[in-house]
């Protein structure tokens, strides 16, 4: 490939997306690759950077892009994020680089001002930290949901992912619910939780042998196909507690501990 | 000399019931374990069940205390059922890894009585 004429550098930096000028030693706009925002070319070309009308309405945007022309001019490269204002007011954010323009000898002859809008970015930032929030909210709704379903057996269903965090509520909220409701059976069902490593069947491990110490059992059941491969495979010592099929098996299990029975009411006549 | 502190052991059903309500140290378990063994005998209890709820604190020695007491009772026939673990007690106990080896626990008085009959009953 040849060398590129003068026109060509133009075209190129015309079809930028992001905003490049050219600043004289003072910081005063020479050159624009074009002008944005509502304004036009007239409006930013002669004048300082920091007090053209991008910048010229916050003291601080200002301030800002000032210091980091004055550091380009010093030979330092910066980054950083400024506030700059469209014609009609509009603030939005952009990323402001300033890095010094040197000439063949390596002599600092001005500084190049780059601005790339990073509206969007701000908004999915907002929007991200708006649903982190909102997620680490219902999580803490759901984390621990102990319920009694008959007297003396308490259902504790594991939804989602299970860390050492939840795995010590769970646990806390799980012994004091057994010696406030008095229940003697637990049935933990797993159907919700993908996957269980080494450190979630601990957590569980101890949540059992916990409330085994209070006197009352505890039932697993739902292990998934995949669960229990990998239960098998960790070499995993499930032997302490009573695992069943699924939740219905777990209640039926814990009655008849209880010594119900539990029968149609009709299946004596069709016997 | 016997010291003045002692754990009082009833009598519930066949069963006999102590329940620790004052922190226990060398002398006085050695104490509290003899009176038991004894008790037993001279009972022909065939259960023995050891309230805990009064105690805030359940260190090593207190375990190996009751693990010991459960040996014996069992070296005479008996079975030894622990009733009153508090949930903080227990999630400590599970954190250090201490086993209650051999030793049945239940919810309460009344269902460690229960235990205690099902063991009968085998």
């Amino acid at each position: 490939m040849g060398a590129i004429n003068a026109d060509e550098y133009l075209h190129l930096l015309r079809s930028m997306r992001n905003f490049v000028a050219m600043l004289d030693t003072d910081g005063r706009v020479e050159f624009m690759n074009r002008a944005s925002s509502g304004y036009a070319e007239e409006d930013i070309k002669g004048e300082f950077l920091w007090e053209s009308p991008w910048f010229n309405r916050s003291e601080e945007s200002k301030e800002e892009v000032k210091e980091a022309i004055e550091k380009a001019l010093r030979g330092e490269r910066t980054e950083s994020e400024v506030t700059a204002f469209k014609k009609d007011g509009t603030p939005f954010p952009i990323i402001f680089n300033a890095s010094p323009l040197r000439d063949d000898e390596g002599n600092i002859i001005g500084v190049v001002a780059e601005g790339k809008s990073i509206t969007e970015r701000k908004e999915l930032e907002e929007r991200l930290k708006e649903t982190v929030e909102k997620l680490k909210a219902s999580q803490e709704e759901l984390s621990t949901p102990v319920t009694q379903i008959w007297e003396g057996i308490l259902a504790l269903p594991l939804i989602g992912v299970v860390d050492s965090y939840r795995a010590q509520r769970v646990m806390e909220t799980l012994l004091n619910k057994i010696v406030e409701t008095q229940s003697e059976l637990v049935i933990i069902d797993v159907t919700g939780v993908a996957s269980i490593d080494t450190e979630v069947a601990g957590h569980i491990m101890k949540t059992v042998q916990a409330a085994n110490l209070l006197g009352a059992r505890c039932v697993l059941t739902g292990i998934r196909p995949e669960v229990a491969q990998t239960m098998i495979h960790l070499g995993l010592d499930f032997e302490r507690f009573a695992t069943k099929r699924d939740m219905q098996e777990g209640l039926k299990f814990g009655l008849e501990q209880m010594g119900y029975e539990i029968r149609r009411k009709d299946s004596d006549t069709q016997d | 000399m016997k010291s003045e502190e002692k754990i009082p052991i009833l009598r519930i059903e066949d069963a006999l019931l102590a329940s620790i309500q004052i922190p226990l140290h060398d002398k006085l378990a050695l104490e509290f374990q003899h009176d038991l063994m004894v008790s037993i005998e001279k009972t022909r209890a065939k259960g023995l069940i050891i309230d805990i709820s009064a105690i805030d604190v359940v260190d090593s020695f207190i375990t190996r205390i009751l693990v010991e007491i459960a040996g014996m009772a069992s070296l005479m026939g008996v079975k030894t059922v622990i009733v009153g673990l508090r949930p903080e007690i227990s999630i400590t106990l599970v954190e250090f890894g201490v086993q209650f080896d051999g030793i049945e626990t239940a919810l309460n008085l009344e269902k460690g009585l229960e235990k205690l009959r099902v063991w009968k009953s085998k």
